[in-house]
């Protein structure tokens, strides 16, 4: 798996992460928020729905039976033996049994007549048809901090609740039963108690109001009704609801990585492969047009000329993109005479290459007619000129060396001054007859120049690549950078260790600055005498 | 984005290598300062000058006196300034350094162009 796909992977999953992310928030949100609105409502209407039974208790039995009920359950209450009624009520449980059992739920035999009987009945009818679990008629007795059933009625389930009437709960002064009045729009409470047969915990909402619209709670003979509604399955729809909804969620949250995905794919990676494959073509073809380029010139191998291979050459073009401008060669024309030609087009990258095949190949063409250096020059130099819309041009060094008896005649055409090492001396800039660069103007004249070399002497030529060789603070190496490497070097060092020498002495200049240039050297050397 | 990275990898090494021109025409005399580095990545600016805002100026001067080096691809745009101002007038280079003279020198367009030193 190549980089690029990495980085597409990544994005893919970035977004897939993002979009879970999202997705996970805003559906806890909306859990939290639905299940507290869905709670809020259901005990909304569940509060409506008790109000509605509580306030419809009274209608049942005709207002004087039930104040008659009342009244006579708590004259019982009131007249039945002290020892019972005082007892303390906080012993085991809600309600207390501190008395004999038979005895004291027999007091009240007397008020549970036939229309007793039957208002429990249409109690009870009530309960199942309305869905309240019990529905209970007490009076309060602030003495002893009590509230007195008169009444208990539950549906069928919650029979075993039922109190006796003249049976009796705690109440206290902060509890809000204790101040209810015709004022209040009616006491609500919701509370969780465990059920006896399933162990579940089942919510209930209780409602209590005035039997009757008048009655208040600090009067005397006021009766309540207290309604408890059980939460029916209340978890169980608040469980059913949250499923539905992470359903939904889980399915949507999928549409959703599917679809960014999709908008990835058609939308980024379609064009950005374009733009990769297409890249990938430009740098196919660079690197098809560098091997092209390097095909032109000679391979970095040191060669030997002459009689006992008496001459070593070595040259070596480094470009700083795929493609450069500069080039080198060397060939003989003859059996005697080998042309040495280095040059630097005024750029670099395809453009330069372009340029630097075709000035190479007119001044090839006219150095292998045996003319004179600077004549050849001269005939290039108006060749590229007729040619060169861009206005680039070509600084060229062009020398034919004389195998024979060493001598090099030369012309030079706005290219770096050769440098030579005469045997037992050191590199000098060897001070040469300059013409004008090649391919601007036309007419240019060039003069040939002679140079004796002898055994032991040698030659380096170079482009502005290497003394113009930069660092990372933008110093040049320069002339006298480039003379110091190169007297660095005992004197019978050959041509390719002069070049390699100086290509690493420029790595280390740089000091791991880009290489702005194309770095090219040519270098001969007369290994012995004739 | 190795894409990115790859397009400016292409590109020179940027750094301080900046070049700063200043232009200032009186009449048919153009007098362009040239300051900093005139390399591949910077000449492009000086060639927009040269192909744009010459027409109708008789004399051009270049100030070259804070202008620390000029690779070839500078001596392109000198010497499409130079041919421009050949037809319609002329052209001085004004205090090049030692570094942009060497390379005039080099080039061989020192006996072509007009160079002056007034210090």
């Amino acid at each position: 798996m190549d980089d690029r796909s990495v980085k597409k992977l990544h994005l893919g999953l970035r977004m897939t992460g993002l979009i879970l992310c999202v997705s996970v928030f805003l559906s806890s949100a909306a859990i939290w928020i639905g299940t507290r609105i869905f709670v809020n409502k259901n005990n909304e209407a569940y509060k409506m729905q008790a109000r509605s039974v509580a306030g419809s208790v009274g209608l049942i039995a005709d207002e004087d039976r039930f104040r008659d009920m009342v009244s006579l359950v708590r004259n019982i209450y009131e007249d039945a033996p002290s020892d019972i009624r005082d007892a303390d009520a906080s012993m085991g449980g809600e309600v207390a049994y501190s008395y004999d059992e038979g005895e004291y739920p027999s007091l009240f035999k007397e008020a549970q007549d036939r229309i007793y009987t039957e208002t429990i009945n249409k109690l009870n009818y009530l309960c199942e048809e309305s869905a309240a679990a019990d529905i209970f008629i007490w009076f309060p007795d602030y003495e002893r901090h009590r509230m007195v059933f008169v009444m208990f009625a539950a549906a069928e389930k919650y029979q075993s609740e039922i109190e006796p009437p003249g049976f009796w709960t705690e109440i206290y002064e902060e509890d809000e039963e204790y101040t209810l009045s015709p004022d209040t729009q009616g006491y609500y409470a919701s509370y969780e108690r465990e059920d006896e047969v399933t162990g579940q915990t089942v919510t209930y909402v209780q409602c209590i109001l005035p039997l009757y619209p008048d009655d208040n709670a600090v009067e005397e003979g006021s009766a309540f009704v207290t309604v408890d509604i059980e939460w029916k399955d209340v978890h169980e729809q608040t469980l059913e609801y949250l499923r539905h909804f992470l359903i939904a969620v889980v399915i949507l949250t999928l549409i959703l990585v599917g679809l960014s995905q999709l908008i990835l794919r058609y939308s980024m990676v379609g064009p950005l492969k374009k733009v990769i494959a297409e890249e990938e073509r430009v740098a196919t073809e660079l690197s098809l047009g560098s091997d092209i380029q390097k095909s032109a010139l000679p391979e970095s191998v040191m060669c030997h000329f002459g009689s006992g291979d008496r001459v070593a050459v070595y040259g070596s073009m480094k470009p700083a993109k795929e493609t450069g401008g500069d080039f080198f060669d060397y060939y003989l024309i003859d059996e005697d005479h080998l042309v040495l030609l280095i040059a630097d087009v005024s750029d670099k990258g395809v453009p330069a290459a372009l340029f630097m095949m075709m000035s190479k190949i007119f001044i090839d063409c006219f150095a292998t007619q045996h003319l004179e250096p600077g004549e050849a020059l001269m005939r290039a130099n108006d060749a590229i000129f007729a040619r060169n819309k861009e206005q680039m041009f070509v600084t060229v060094w062009l020398g034919v060396l004389e195998l024979s008896t060493g001598i090099l005649r030369a012309a030079n055409a706005g290219h770096e001054k050769p440098v030579i090492r005469r045997a037992g001396g050191e590199f000098e800039i060897y001070v040469d007859v300059h013409g004008f660069i090649a391919g601007r103007l036309k007419n240019m004249k060039y003069k040939t120049y002679e140079i004796m070399l002898g055994a032991g002497d040698t030659l380096f030529l170079f482009t502005d690549g290497l003394t113009e060789a930069m660092n990372t603070e933008e110093n040049m190496l320069g002339a006298e950078g480039m003379l110091g490497a190169l007297n660095s070097l005992p004197e019978d060092t050959d041509p390719e260790t002069v070049c390699l020498h100086m290509e690493s002495a420029v790595r280390q200049f740089s000091n791991g600055a880009p290489q702005s240039d194309d770095l090219t050297m040519l270098c001969v050397r007369i290994e012995k005498e004739n | 984005m190795g894409f990115f990275k790859k397009l400016f990898e292409h590109g020179e090494p940027s750094g301080e290598s900046s070049l700063q021109i200043k232009k200032d025409l009186k009449g048919e005399e153009m007098y362009v300062t040239l300051i900093g580095r005139m390399n591949a990545v910077t000449a492009p600016e000086l060639s927009k000058v040269v192909e744009n805002e010459l027409g109708g100026v008789k004399r051009l001067v270049l100030d070259l006196t804070d202008l620390e080096y000029t690779s070839s691809a500078g001596l392109r745009v000198i010497m499409a300034a130079f041919e421009v101002m050949n037809r319609q007038g002329n052209m001085v280079l004004l205090n090049p350094c030692e570094a942009v003279t060497d390379v005039l020198d080099e080039t061989g367009m020192v006996d072509f162009l007009e160079i002056i030193r007034d210090r």
